[in-house]
């Protein structure tokens, strides 16, 4: 079943700026669903007007089967999870999460237990009584998704929930959220500008760009096969090969100072088109045979892994791998071989 | 002593000595207040019972909790309905406030003073505490408005998103955080009305008088100990509500602080 469907949704904003300009989208229910892309993509406007706090100029929004475009916030089955927790700070843990069962008329026996199992679900059973600002940012943000999540919403929206917390306390979160939507079922659209926090949960994710979806998939589709250059290069690091399609069908592009390979790309490459292949840094390895020949740039020990920079005639070859697998005798200045297979390459437009 | 003592010293003296001598007249045995002739409490015990000074008193008090109360609230309909102004449009709402501070009390005194005369408002208890709203609830607009300033909207937001209707977001999240704002908006107003004389006096007609106001015709005939009196209980029922009203802006801390200042937790 569908949860979320968007047609055409446009938002223009007075000064004439359009931050979403006719994004089309379907959710099927219980998805976990990421919008990621740079600041001011979109993104966020996009979510506000699922939210009903931002009016859609154009383009309709339907939830669950009914046309929601017109209806007003506090109407809406949505409920968000806000970027800086947005807590009532003048009521306590259990009156911020019993807020939306109050304003339904909930009775109170009800609310009490509703309040005390979600909070065990997130696991903040014992703060009942305090006040947001005595709370850690990941307590807080904790009782911001019990808040939310307490209503059953059919859709729950979080607007970049994670951005303030370190890293550690990140990943706790991370895992938190992924249990949290396996046990609820719930449909959830998640904002983020950061794709490696999308990956790591999403079914699928959208990538946005200028207001427009650049591409919808999973993430193994989009970060191996990606629409454009820009989805490329903004769901991970990317080398660039320029070149020429030689052939549509079978694919066949000649790759500057390369030469001609057979190799996958996006539909729609003519003969003659100006193209570039991308290449993952993984799959860059090195090798006494190989197409590509330079001298070592800079080499970066990341921990797990190490990352390389090859360079040739001003060209840059990135490749990462296995720390203890990069040969310790591949200092700067070194001279190197390196080769790939090219099935991992993937050919965009230019 | 060096020069910069003198000066300061000079100065706090020049400050507080009258006050000094005020406490000290009033409690002063001597009714001719020429020599000192030991402590008594008889004067407040005379003043206190004296019919007109009650009922002063008691106008006062009502004209200071009427101006309170409506100026507390033109304040928070002012802030509310300027925030959704084009930014010209507020600051000319803006201009409109600081105006009413800025005109000399004495101008808005005689307007209004002629408007009753022209429109035959009757002159008296509803004319004086009107008086009083007209620049205590420009201040009582600029402190609710600091504080609603701080406020992000996004606590509005988000109790619409929970399902509140907008009059539910108003009284459970809006006021509820503009409160301490609003406390400390009607103390100010009733301490500014109830030492007030030049409106009182011009508004109050022939039949109602303020205490600032007796106490102005009292010492014109004479200075007794009485007038001394009331100066002091006026004074201390003033600091009782400054000591209120510093508790209260120690109260809006407690009731919460903007989005931006929440703690990064470091442990969950």
């Amino acid at each position: 079943m569908t949860s979320v469907r968007l047609e055409g949704l446009t938002r223009t904003f007075q000064d004439g700026t359009a931050a979403v300009r006719g994004v089309d989208l379907e959710i099927p229910a219980g998805e976990f669903f990421s919008l990621i892309g740079p600041s001011g993509c979109g993104k966020t406007t996009t979510l506000r007007m699922l939210a009903g706090l931002e009016r859609p100029t154009a383009g309709r929004i339907w939830v669950h089967g009914a046309d929601l475009t017109r209806v007003a916030a506090h109407r809406r089955p949505i409920h968000t999870v806000f970027q800086q927790y947005a807590l009532f700070p003048h009521l306590s843990v259990f009156d911020n999460v019993a807020f939306g069962l109050k304003e339904r008329r909930v009775p109170s026996s009800d609310i009490k237990a509703r309040v005390g199992s979600m909070l065990d679900l997130v696991g903040l059973p014992d703060r009942v009584t305090a006040r947001p600002r005595e709370l850690s940012g990941g307590m807080q943000q904790r009782v911001a998704l019990a808040r939310a999540l307490v209503l059953s919403p059919q859709v729950l929206l979080l607007d970049e929930p994670l951005g303030a917390l370190d890293l550690r306390l990140r990943r706790q979160m991370q895992i938190l959220l992924k249990t949290v939507q396996r046990e609820v079922g719930i449909t959830f659209v998640y904002v983020t500008h950061d794709q490696e926090e999308a990956f790591s949960m999403s079914d699928r994710v959208a990538v946005m760009h200028e207001g427009r979806l650049a591409q919808v998939g999973t993430p193994d589709e989009v970060y191996e096969h990606p629409a454009s250059l820009f989805v490329a290069d903004f769901v991970g690091t990317s080398n660039r090969l320029p070149g020429t399609v030689v052939s549509a069908g079978p694919l066949a592009v000649k790759l500057d100072g390369i030469g001609s390979v057979s190799a996958d790309g996006v539909p729609g490459l003519a003969a003659g088109d100006a193209c570039v292949a991308i290449l993952r840094p993984e799959s860059v390895r090195i090798d006494p045979d190989g197409q590509w020949s330079g001298t070592v740039a800079d080499r970066s020990y990341l921990g797990g892994q190490t990352s390389v920079t090859l360079e040739s005639d001003g060209e840059r070859l990135i490749l990462t791998a296995a720390s203890r697998k990069v040969p310790p005798d591949l200092t700067v200045g070194s001279p190197v071989r390196a080769g790939w297979d090219p099935a991992d390459l993937w050919v965009v437009p230019a | 002593m060096r020069p910069t003592r003198v000066i300061t010293v000079a100065v706090l003296g020049f400050l507080y000595i009258p006050i000094g001598v005020v406490i000290a007249d009033a409690v002063d045995s001597d009714p001719t207040l020429n020599s000192w002739r030991g402590f008594t409490l008889h004067w407040f015990a005379t003043a206190f019972s004296d019919a007109r000074v009650l009922t002063d008193l008691r106008n006062s008090v009502l004209i200071g909790l009427c101006t309170a109360v409506l100026s507390a609230a033109i304040a928070v309909t002012t802030a509310l309905g300027a925030r959704r102004l084009s930014p010209r449009l507020s600051d000319l709402v803006n201009a409109t406030t600081y105006a009413r501070i800025i005109l000399p009390e004495v101008v808005t005194a005689v307007g209004l003073f002629m408007l009753a005369h022209r429109v035959n408002i009757p002159l008296g208890f509803g004319a004086i505490a009107a008086s009083h709203v007209v620049f205590c609830s420009a201040y009582a607009t600029i402190v609710v408005q600091a504080r609603l300033a701080a406020l992000t909207r996004v606590y509005e937001e988000a109790a619409t998103d929970l399902g509140a209707t907008p009059w539910r977001v108003f009284r459970r999240v809006t006021l509820a955080l503009l409160r301490p704002a609003i406390v400390v908006a009607g103390l100010l107003s009733f301490t500014f009305s109830f030492d007030d004389v030049i409106s009182s006096l011009f508004l109050g007609g022939s039949q109602t008088e303020t205490l600032p106001v007796l106490l102005l015709g009292m010492v014109r005939i004479q200075v007794t100990p009485e007038v001394n009196a009331i100066g002091v209980g006026v004074m201390a029922l003033t600091l009782l509500l400054l000591g209120l009203l510093v508790s209260a802006s120690s109260l809006r801390s407690v009731a919460g602080a903007p989005a931006t200042r929440t703690r990064e937790g470091v442990s969950a």
